[in-house]
């Protein structure tokens, strides 16, 4: 407000014409009173448009600032304008038009999410499988397996969002009215697909191949219904036979484990075998070499002996025999455990004999 | 001062027009959500050009492009009721079951099945036509589509296309996808899409699981007899081909060695011929050196006095007397 707006409704001195005093001083009262009132009436709407500029401010301010929003490292964001996808946002401070104009919408995106199948397996009253001599059908949950018996298979799923594919999170939004529901509907019919076509006995014993079968399957259908929805899954089954046929079944278990293990052991002993085999194998080759080395080396060492003493044995042969018998004597002798000589007998050699305990000869030690 | 308040009073009474017409003139429909809008209660198709019973100027008829009623996610026009009135809906895939219905096979055996179906809207237009735009009877609309044809489909088939451990024989997809194509061609005129219709789970009449269970445990008890026999057969052939290998390799082995020891033989004969030139000395050789290695450790002997070198002991004189 300028100062000239303000000095305008300043009071003004009456103005005294023509009438007595006694006739003019009412209307004067009443002039003044007017432009007083007028005044404080102009002084009160400039102080609410004031008022009213300044929240006019505020509210432009918190309208632009309420389209801030911290989007948490677990999560992240939709942009939607005008209710039409615009973009997917990643972790951080990001800012929007505010509502109705643009929407931020936050995904959890780490947490996973777990669902059951379960409706081969709990009773209707949410109880484990009971012992019954019949199962009737809406009541016990039990699954038909492809050798026609029933079984009861639970199988828990996680699954969370797979963050870096596409147009994932916008489908896992906006795309399912009810993603728990549908995913264990179909996990149900992955179970039932799993349970279908292998025997009971099969499922029963290997539980990692069933989960798998059942992962499978899940992932193939999820890829049916909405290509672009891409999650990562975990699964685990749990399998139980009726209770009614547990101790046949536990016996069947039995039987095949000990299958398993005898013929592990024939085939640990095959192993064994073959390799022993193979070890004296190349001994015995081993052992051949070697004679027919030390064969070859002994016959021409005894060669070079021979040609060597021919000429000698050739000069005095009788002197030459007792002159190696001496010494070959002599060798036998020294290597001899025990030597007996008697007198007046024919000589006898006893050969390789280990002597018990070493003791004093009849004639004396040699 | 009067013309600041009067712009003042201007900017927020354009402002509140704004926000007003705003609000009477557009519309949102927001991602995961279809609508349709009405003009006097007739839905109005190609952006408001034509309505439902024009001919179009390719000479199709509006039914033939019903989707162009639909109305995608963003911001749109309309004009203020009773003119324009905008209905939306929710186009997300819905999942619906049912509870056990029990059903026949190809060769009579009774089955109790559990289906579910995965759907969205298709045409907004004819579903709001069809089901007033309510889920709720569209559920109750695909149960009895969903009955029928799991009972005609179902009883085209044989129990043990339904469960098999032969992958030949098992006729699950097969199933499934007729029940599908079925269900989606009566849901087609309700504005509905089928994505998806699979058994959620399958079983027997109480009466014959008793039965079942008896089978189980003969099956069983036969499987445990032929395992237990068979895990003994196979144990006794892997040990016996392991024993045949092992004298295999043993013999083949014992062979080369006496092949090697024939050839070291037949190398020595080149020295044989050497001994030839004097047989006594080489037989004499042979000799001591037979007697050296047999009584070469832990031997006893025992001789007698006049054995050489003893005789040089009992007498001395003997051996100069053998001299010539």
């Amino acid at each position: 407000m300028s100062d000239e707006e303000k000095q305008t409704p300043a009071v003004e001195p009456p103005v005294e014409k023509g009438p007595t005093p006694s006739e003019k001083v009412p209307t004067a009262r009443v002039e003044v009173m007017d432009d007083a009132r007028t005044r404080a009436l102009t002084e009160a709407l400039q102080s609410s448009f004031k008022v009213v500029r300044v929240i006019m401010v505020i509210l432009a301010v918190v309208f632009l600032g309420s389209g801030i929003t911290r989007v948490e490292s677990s999560k992240k964001a939709i942009h939607l304008q005008f209710g039409k996808y615009v973009d997917t946002l990643d972790p951080g401070l990001v800012w929007a038009w505010p509502n109705p104009i643009d929407k931020i919408v936050e995904i959890l995106v780490d947490e996973p999410t777990e669902i059951t199948s379960d409706v081969g397996y709990r009773t209707a009253d949410e109880k484990e499988p009971q012992a019954s001599m019949s199962f009737q059908p809406t009541y016990d949950g039990y699954t038909l397996t492809g050798d026609g018996n029933v079984l009861h298979i639970k199988a828990k799923m996680t699954f969370s969002l797979d963050k870096t594919k596409g147009d994932t999170i916008r489908k896992y939004k906006f795309g399912f009215s009810d993603i728990q529901s549908l995913l264990t509907n179909v996990l149900d019919n992955a179970v039932y697909h799993a349970s279908a076509s292998r025997s009971a006995i099969d499922a029963y014993n290997n539980n990692t191949e069933l989960g798998k079968a059942i992962e499978r399957r899940v992932k193939e259908t999820i890829e049916k219904i909405d290509s672009d929805l891409q999650l990562k899954i975990e699964l685990l089954p749990v399998v139980k036979v009726p209770l009614d046929v547990l101790p046949v079944f536990d016996a069947f278990r039995t039987v095949v484990e000990e299958r398993s293990k005898t013929v592990k052991d024939a085939e640990a002993y095959a192993v064994s075998t073959l390799a022993k085999a193979r070890g004296q194998a190349e001994v015995i080759k081993g052992g051949g070499k070697t004679a027919a080395n030390a064969l070859l080396t002994s016959v021409e060492a005894e060669e070079k002996a021979f040609s060597a003493q021919r000429s000698y044995y050739e000069e005095n042969p009788l002197l030459f025999e007792q002159r190696l018998v001496a010494e070959t004597m002599q060798r036998v002798l020294t290597n001899a455990v025990d030597v007996f000589y008697l007198s007046g007998r024919t000589p006898r050699i006893w050969l390789n004999r280990s002597p018990e305990k070493r003791k004093l000869k009849e004639g004396g030690a040699p | 001062m009067k013309k600041n308040q009067i712009n003042t009073s201007l900017i927020i009474g354009a402002f509140l027009v704004i926000i007003f017409g705003f609000m009477l003139f557009t519309f949102q429909v927001r991602e995961g959500e279809v609508a349709i809008k009405t003009r006097f209660g007739k839905a109005v198709l190609y952006d408001d050009l034509y309505v439902e019973g024009d001919t179009l100027p390719d000479g199709k008829a509006v039914g033939d492009v019903k989707l162009k009623a639909d109305i995608d996610p963003g911001l749109h026009l309309r004009l203020p009721w009773p003119v324009h009135d905008v209905h939306i809906f929710d186009k997300r895939i819905q999942s619906s079951e049912w509870a056990f219905e029990q059903t026949g096979t190809r060769n009579a055996q009774p089955i109790l099945i559990t289906v579910f179906v995965a759907w969205r809207i298709s045409e907004a237009e004819l579903f709001n036509r069809r089901h007033d735009g309510d889920l709720a009877k569209a559920d109750d609309m695909l149960k009895g589509k969903v009955r029928s044809a799991q009972n005609a489909v179902i009883g085209k088939y044989a129990f043990n296309e339904l469960v098999s451990t032969n992958k030949d024989e098992l006729k699950l997809d097969e199933i499934e996808e007729e029940m599908k194509t079925r269900v989606a061609e009566a849901s087609k005129v309700n504005g509905i899409e089928i994505i998806m219709v699979g058994i959620k789970r399958l079983g027997i009449p109480e009466s014959v699981t008793g039965a079942v269970f008896e089978r189980m445990k003969a099956e069983r008890q036969a499987e445990i007899q032929k395992i237990a026999a068979e895990g003994e057969r196979q144990a006794m052939e892997i040990k016996a081909k392991a024993d045949l290998e092992a004298n295999k390799i043993l013999a083949q082995a014992r062979a080369e060695a006496i092949q090697i020891s024939g050839q070291a033989e037949a190398q020595t004969a080149k020295y044989y011929e050497v001994f030839k030139q004097n047989p006594e000395l080489a037989n004499f050789l042979f000799q001591r050196k037979a007697l050296e290695g047999l009584l070469k450790e832990n031997s006893t002997l025992i001789l007698d006095p006049n054995t050489p070198p003893f005789n040089l002991l009992t007498q001395p004189d003997a051996t100069k007397a053998a001299k010539p």
